[in-house]
């Protein structure tokens, strides 16, 4: 940082002063009697000198006689003002027209005061004083505009640099998802609101919006973290309730007490029809079937992340199951609270009317276009952002067959492990990223891993769900029987005391190929198979069981052993 | 505009009472309408008095959360009255009646 080296406050007490008359003796006595004063003269002998002596020596004050030849003080000063236009150095002209008219005039050419002839010296000496203080004011005045630039000229370069920083942690390319569309308005610069989603290894969609305390750049600094949380486990398949305790633990860690984030965190799984939700303080997603009628709505159910401390945090989640083409529509307090240039709100009345009454297609670009219409020119308060997920885009991916076997790569020799899950560790364990974890570690190539670990997992809940909590997935076929299934998980799990669930996966290598054997058996009683085995996952209407004939697609055989509490697949690398 | 404060001290109870929009500029009249019940031994609780406000936002809200944290610290009690209309809406979506005492 650099300070100017004068000085601030004052012009420095001794003066340099130009003088400008044709009368030498004029000249002389004043030149002397600001002498006497202690500043230091410079003479000019008529209106062009005077021009010259100013651009040559740059005095702190003029006083100039109006009547002289070659140019006269009055064009003398206009040009004066010319050659220094930011710089204000004062100009007094002297002079024997002393009418008031005359005055004026000399102002108006760019004077800043009059004194008549013949010179009262008293005057002179108290006009100087005045015209330092003022020169003194106004030096400081250049100065501070000057440092106020720089200084914005410097925060402005911060900002740039911070906001492609921003960008590229939040990376919006993960939106361009075909599900999804998004809308993000920021108050200022840096958006205290952020949109982001991604796909889980079972393409899952993971949405977050979230809406941080204030707006500009502190706002957006508290979101950094949670993007980064929600990127990290979002992908590796976390549950909804995980990401968002951890997000909430990182949160009360470390921002102010009256910092927190509104946030929405939703993950849509097209294969289950189901959309879970932890909501804390957004004002609610509204869910909208194909016609416009509002199926749910996602009240807040919990308190913004980062208030509350990791042990009070509540991560418990809603989970609504759809069954037709629906869209779920996400957005921020500050897209309610928008006002009008009358000041009123464009308020969910609004916004839920504009929803219910526009069909599915062009929905969103009708709610954009009627919140800019509603906001006009006013600038918004507060950030906006609105995101809408379509459930019907959600796809599955295509190609469910199995891949044809490849020629192996990563570890090529066997290896074997195997996990065994009591009854304590299954009501909170998140198999999936442990899984995931393991499977990267043994070089298993990424698309083949999700794939894996969809087999796994499917297997793993059909053993949980039926074999230890004795479940029947055909509550699902009743109406509301999702939910009921759902409720009643929860409470099983909750109260589950024993059983146990093994895992077993094993790399085998049979002419050269690299072969999973995934084993998966439970303690429970098992059950009847054979049905299953016999379905076809494309013509199935139901609710529920498909988890069978979709390993059945994915694997090279399936095959239950026992009562039905063991299967074992091979799945070729 | 602006917020107006009000500080009113009856029997132990410092009521503090808000009159226009609660927000990011209300802060500074707002911290230091506290400052001295919160000092003040005599005082055993303080009442924040909603009645007049007719927006709040989430800074607000923020201020609150501080509010609470230095009542607390204070060993003091806490209380939101008269919340109506927007501001009980607001308070609502944010689940503040998980943390505060509402009235």
């Amino acid at each position: 940082m650099c300070f100017p080296s004068a000085p601030p406050n004052s012009v420095s007490q001794q003066l340099r002063i130009l003088v400008a008359d044709d009368t030498e003796s004029n000249l002389l006595l004043i030149s002397r009697f600001i002498s006497t004063l202690g500043h230091t003269p410079l003479l000019a002998r008529n209106g062009r000198e005077a021009v010259t002596q100013f651009e040559r020596a740059a005095p702190d004050m003029v006083l100039m006689d109006v009547v002289m030849p070659v140019m006269d003080g009055y064009q003398a000063a206009m040009k004066i003002r010319e050659i220094s236009p930011h710089h204000w150095v004062p100009i007094i002209f002297i002079s024997a027209k002393a009418e008031e008219a005359e005055q004026a005039h000399g102002l108006g050419m760019g004077g800043d005061d009059y004194l008549p002839k013949p010179l009262n010296l008293l005057l002179l000496e108290a006009k100087i004083n005045v015209m330092r203080r003022i020169a003194g004011m106004q030096r400081q005045l250049e100065e501070n505009a000057q440092q106020l630039q720089t200084y914005q000229k410097e925060a402005e370069e911060e900002q740039r640099t911070a906001y492609a920083l921003m960008k590229r942690m939040i990376h919006t390319e993960s939106l361009n998802d075909p599900a999804l569309r998004y809308w993000v308005s920021p108050a200022k610069r840096f958006c205290g609101d952020t949109v982001a989603a991604t796909r889980s290894h079972n393409n899952n969609l993971y949405v977050i919006l979230a809406d941080a305390t204030g707006h500009g750049l502190p706002a957006a600094l508290n979101l950094l973290p949670i993007i980064q949380i929600f990127y990290g486990m979002a992908d590796k398949g976390f549950n909804v309730a995980h990401i968002a305790e951890e997000m909430n633990r990182r949160l009360s860690d470390t921002i102010p007490t009256e910092r927190f984030i509104s946030t929405v965190l939703a993950c849509f799984s097209y294969r289950e029809k189901t959309i879970e939700v932890w909501n804390g303080g957004n004002p609610g997603p509204v869910l909208l079937s194909a016609a416009g009628d509002i199926l749910h709505q996602f009240a807040p159910r919990h308190l913004p992340l980062g208030i509350l401390g990791a042990k009070a945090f509540d991560p418990r989640t809603e989970i609504f199951h759809w069954k037709t083409a629906c869209q779920l529509i996400i957005c921020s307090d500050g897209l309610l609270e928008i006002e009008n240039s009358e000041g009123t709100p464009f308020g969910k009345a609004r916004f839920l009317e504009i929803l219910t009454s526009v069909p599915a297609k062009p929905r969103f670009a009708s709610l954009v276009t009627a919140v800019r219409e509603h906001m006009g020119d006013n600038a918004a308060h507060d950030d906006i952002s609105m995101v809408m997920v379509d459930c019907t885009q959600l796809h599955y991916p295509a190609k469910l067959e199995a891949l044809a076997p490849q020629p192996a790569t990563g570890h090529n020799g066997p290896w074997r492990c195997q996990l065994t899950i009591g009854a304590a560790v299954a009501k909170t364990l998140d198999l999936i990223p442990l899984l995931l974890h393991h499977l990267e570690a043994m070089e298993i190539e990424k698309t083949k891993c999700d794939r894996v670990v969809l087999i796994i997992s499917e297997l793993y809940n059909n053993a949980l769900d039926h074999g230890l909590l004795h479940l029947d997935s055909s509550i699902k076929a009743k109406p509301g029987g999702f939910e009921q299934y759902l409720t009643l998980r929860q409470e099983r799990l909750e109260n589950l005391d024993h059983g146990e669930i093994e895992t077993q996966v094993e790399q085998r290598i049979i002419k050269n190929r690299r072969i999973l054997r995934i084993c998966v058996k439970d303690s429970g009683p098992g059950f009847d198979f054979l049905p299953h085995l016999s379905q076809d996952l494309s013509h199935n209407v139901q609710p529920y069981g498909r988890g069978i004939p979709l390993v059945k697609g994915l694997c090279k055989n399936i095959r239950f052993v026992g009562n039905g509490n063991e299967v074992i697949v091979d799945y070729a690398l | 505009m602006t917020l107006n404060v009000n500080l009113a001290i009856n029997e132990g109870i410092a009521r503090i009472s808000l009159d226009g929009r609660f927000d990011f500029n209300s802060q500074r009249a707002f911290r230091s309408s506290y400052d001295d019940p919160l000092n003040d031994p005599e005082i055993h609780s303080i009442e924040i008095d909603m009645k007049a406000v007719d927006y709040l936002d989430s800074s607000a809200l923020g201020m609150l959360l501080l509010l609470k944290e230095r009542v607390e610290a204070a060993n003091k009690s806490l209380a939101l009255a008269n919340c109506r209309g927007t501001v009980k809406q607001v308070l609502d979506v944010a689940n503040f009646h998980k943390l505060f005492t509402i009235r």
